[in-house]
C-alpha cells in the first residue's frame, strides 16, 4: 500500500460473523465483516466508504476494539489488541478515539459540556482539577465554541455545534486517530461543510489521522487522502482518492460514483460509470464467488464471477481492486 | 456557529410541571398527598384529641360524628379523628420507607442484570419470575408470620416484597439506554464499568423508576392496611388505618363511623398517589400522552 507514516492501527484479515438465528443450520452465520485488511497511517485521511449493511460501522467497533473479532487481528502500533494489558489499553484508549454519526445521541443528556469534558480529564488524569476549566475552554476554543458552552446541557445546542461537543469530547484525550463514523451525514448540507472544514483543520493543526466512514462520496472527495470501498463485507476496492475518483476499477465503485450528484451534464458523467445502477440489497451477497455478482451490471461472460471469491489484487503500487474484469 | 438555542434544562424541567398542571387529576392528587403529609407532619396540632387516650369508656363509647368529635368515638371512646390524623403518620411513613428500600433493591437488581447480562442476567430475572408468581399477600403473611410483629419488620416486608416490578422497569431500561452512542463514547473513552453504569447509564433510568415509586407508594399503603387490617401489622393500641378497621368490623351496621372514616382515609391516600404517578409518567414521557 502506499508509502508515509508509521502504522498506526492496522486490520488483518479482520472478520466478524453474527449467528444467523434460525437459519444457522442452513446459512451458518451472517458475515458482517469478512477478511478485511487494511492500515491506518500517521496524518493520513483513509475513508471507508459503501452502502449501508456493508460492514463500515462493524469494521469500526472492530477496530476500537468495542467487539472482538471473529477471526483475524487489529493491531495498534503493532501489538494486537486483545494482547494489550490493562494499562497498554489505557494508552490504545487515549490514542483512538469515535465521533459518532448522530450528535443527539451521542452526548449525555444529564451532564453539561464542562462536566463531560472534566470527567475525561479527571479519568485519564491529563489536567489537576484545578486547571480544568481552562483546558477546557481551550477544547471548546479548539472546536469552535465559546467557553460558556461548558455550562450548558447537549439539548441548548444545535446539531453542528453538538458534533463540535462530540469532537472535544474526542479531543480531551489527544489522540492521534480519530474514527469518525458518518459525522456529518445527520447534519444539514450547509453545516457538513463547517464540520469538515473543522475535522481538516483539526488534522492540520494536531497532525492527526482518520478513518473517515461516509456513504456519500461527494464529502470523502473533500478529505480522504486514501479510500477503501467496501462491499457485502469486503474491501472491493482500495486506492488513492485522486486515483479512485479519476479512474474508478471495481463496477461498484463505478456505481457509487455515477450516483454522486454532479453539475456536469450527463455525458461527462457516465464517461466513468456504467449507466445501468446496480439494484437489489446486499444482503443477496452469495455465499461463494464475487459478492457483487448479483447486481453487477457487466458480470464476466465465462462464469469466472461466480466460480470463486476474485482475490483483492495490486494491480499497481496502492491500488488495489477485487474484480477478475477489472 | 449562531443557531438559536432551544431552551435550557430548566425549561424542560418547566415544560413537564406545564403538563403536569395541565392534568387535572394529578394536580388534585398533588394537593391531596402535600395535605395528608402536612397532617401527618403536625398530627398533634391537628388532632383534637390524644388518639389513644380513653377516659369514661363507658359514657364516651361509640359516639357518632358531633362537633366535639368529628368522626365519632370508637369502642374505647377514642376520637377517631384523631387516630385517623396519627394513622397518616405510620401509613406515610411506612409507605415512604417501604418504598425507598424496594425501589433500592430493584434499581440494584434491575441495573446489574441488565448491565452486565448474560447468566447473571438470566439468574436474576427467573428469581424475580419466581417471587412474582406468588401472590404478594402471601409471602407478605408468611415473613410477618415468622416474626414478632413490629413497625419496623413491617417496612422492611413490604420492602422485600414490592422491588421485583422495579427491577423489570431498571433492567428494560438499561438494556436501552447501554446501547446509546454516549455510552459508547464512554467505553472508547476507556471509563471503567461502575463509572459507566452510576453515572452514564443510571441517571439516564430515573424518570420511570420515580414513577413507579409514586405508584408504589399508594399499593404499599394498602398493603400495610391489608396486614394491619388482618392482625400481622401495626399492633394496637398504635393506630393505623388498617387495624382500625378490622377494629369496628364487629360494629360495622351500629357504629359505622369507626370503620368508614379510616377505610376512606386509605382509599383517598392511595388514589392520589396513584393521581399523581399517572400525572407525572405523563408529564415526564410526552409519548406517553393518552
Amino acid at each position: 500500500m502506499s508509502s508515509g507514516g508509521n502504522v498506526i492501527l492496522e486490520a488483518r484479515g479482520l472478520t466478524r460473523r453474527y449467528p444467523a438465528g434460525r437459519q444457522a443450520e442452513t446459512t451458518g452465520s451472517v458475515r458482517a465483516v469478512e477478511g478485511v485488511s487494511l492500515r491506518i497511517r500517521e496524518r493520513e485521511t483513509l475513508a471507508l466508504v459503501g452502502e449501508s449493511g456493508c460492514g463500515k460501522s462493524t469494521t469500526a467497533r472492530l477496530l476500537l476494539g468495542l467487539e472482538p473479532p471473529s477471526a483475524g487481528e487489529v493491531r495498534y502500533r503493532g501489538r494486537e489488541l486483545g494482547a494489550l494489558s490493562a494499562a497498554e489499553m489505557r494508552v490504545f484508549r487515549r490514542s483512538v478515539q469515535l465521533v459518532f454519526q448522530d450528535p443527539f445521541a451521542s452526548l449525555n443528556p444529564r451532564l453539561t459540556v464542562g462536566s463531560m469534558l472534566a470527567e475525561v480529564l479527571a479519568v485519564h488524569e491529563l489536567v489537576p482539577r484545578a486547571k480544568r476549566p481552562e483546558r477546557i475552554a481551550e477544547l471548546l476554543k479548539l472546536v469552535g465554541l465559546d467557553a460558556d458552552a461548558a455550562n450548558r446541557y447537549p439539548h441548548e445546542f444545535s446539531g453542528g455545534q453538538r458534533q463540535r461537543i462530540g469532537v472535544a469530547r474526542a479531543l480531551a484525550v489527544e489522540p492521534e486517530l480519530i474514527v469518525a463514523d458518518e459525522p456529518v451525514s445527520a447534519l444539514d448540507v450547509s453545516i457538513q461543510a463547517q464540520v469538515l472544514n473543522l475535522l481538516a483543520d483539526l488534522q492540520a493543526r494536531l497532525g492527526l489521522s482518520y478513518l473517515f466512514i461516509a456513504h456519500d462520496l461527494a464529502v470523502v472527495r473533500q478529505v480522504a487522502d486514501r479510500v477503501a470501498v467496501m462491499y457485502g463485507g469486503r474491501i472491493v476496492e482500495l486506492a488513492r482518492a485522486d486515483e479512485l475518483f479519476a479512474r474508478p476499477l471495481h463496477p461498484y465503485t463505478k456505481a457509487l460514483l455515477a450516483a454522486v450528484p454532479s453539475l456536469r451534464p450527463p455525458e461527462a458523467r457516465r464517461r466513468n460509470a456504467d449507466p445501468s445502477l446496480p439494484e437489489g440489497e446486499v444482503v443477496d451477497a452469495p455465499s461463494f464467488g464475487c459478492p457483487f455478482y448479483p447486481r453487477c451490471p457487466s458480470p464476466a461472460k465465462d462464469g469466472e464471477c461466480v466460480a470463486a471469491l476474485p482475490a483483492l489484487e495490486e494491480r499497481r503500487a496502492g491500488r488495489w481492486v477485487r474484480c477478475v474484469k477489472a | 456557529m449562531s443557531a438559536p438555542m432551544t431552551g435550557s434544562r430548566r425549561s424542560v424541567r418547566r415544560e413537564a410541571w406545564r403538563r403536569f398542571m395541565r392534568h387535572r387529576q394529578a394536580v388534585l392528587g398533588l394537593l391531596l398527598t402535600v395535605l395528608l403529609a402536612l397532617t401527618a407532619l403536625m398530627a398533634p396540632l391537628v388532632a383534637p384529641h390524644d388518639p389513644d387516650e380513653q377516659t369514661d369508656i363507658v359514657a364516651t363509647r361509640y359516639q357518632p360524628p358531633s362537633v366535639e368529635h368529628p368522626m365519632g368515638t370508637d369502642r374505647f371512646g377514642r376520637d377517631v379523628f384523631s387516630r385517623v390524623v396519627y394513622g397518616a403518620r405510620i401509613s406515610l411513613m411506612i409507605g415512604f420507607l417501604a418504598v425507598a428500600i424496594a425501589i433500592s433493591i430493584g434499581t440494584a437488581v434491575g441495573a446489574i442484570a441488565g448491565f452486565l447480562g448474560g447468566w447473571l442476567d438470566t439468574t436474576l430475572m427467573r428469581g424475580v419470575d419466581l417471587l412474582l408468581s406468588f401472590p404478594r399477600l402471601v409471602l407478605l403473611i408468611t415473613l410477618v408470620a415468622l416474626f414478632e410483629p413490629s413497625i419496623a419488620l413491617i417496612t422492611l416486608v413490604l420492602g422485600l416484597t414490592g422491588w421485583m416490578g422495579t427491577s423489570r422497569i431498571v433492567r428494560g431500561q438499561v438494556l436501552t439506554v447501554r446501547e446509546m452512542e454516549y455510552v459508547t463514547a464512554a467505553r472508547v473513552l476507556g471509563f471503567g464499568q461502575a463509572r459507566i453504569l452510576v453515572r452514564h447509564i443510571l441517571p439516564n433510568v430515573l424518570t420511570p423508576v420515580i414513577v413507579a415509586a409514586t405508584l408504589g407508594i399508594g399499593n404499599t399503603i394498602l398493603a400495610e392496611a391489608a396486614l394491619s387490617f388482618l392482625g400481622l401489622g401495626v399492633q394496637p393500641p398504635t393506630a393505623s388505618w388498617g387495624n382500625m378497621v378490622a377494629s369496628g368490623r364487629d360494629t360495622m351496621l351500629n357504629a359505622w363511623w369507626i370503620t368508614t372514616f379510616p377505610g376512606l382515609a386509605i382509599v383517598l391516600t392511595v388514589m392520589s398517589f396513584n393521581l399523581v404517578g399517572d400525572g407525572l409518567r405523563d408529564a415526564l414521557d410526552p409519548r406517553h400522552v393518552v
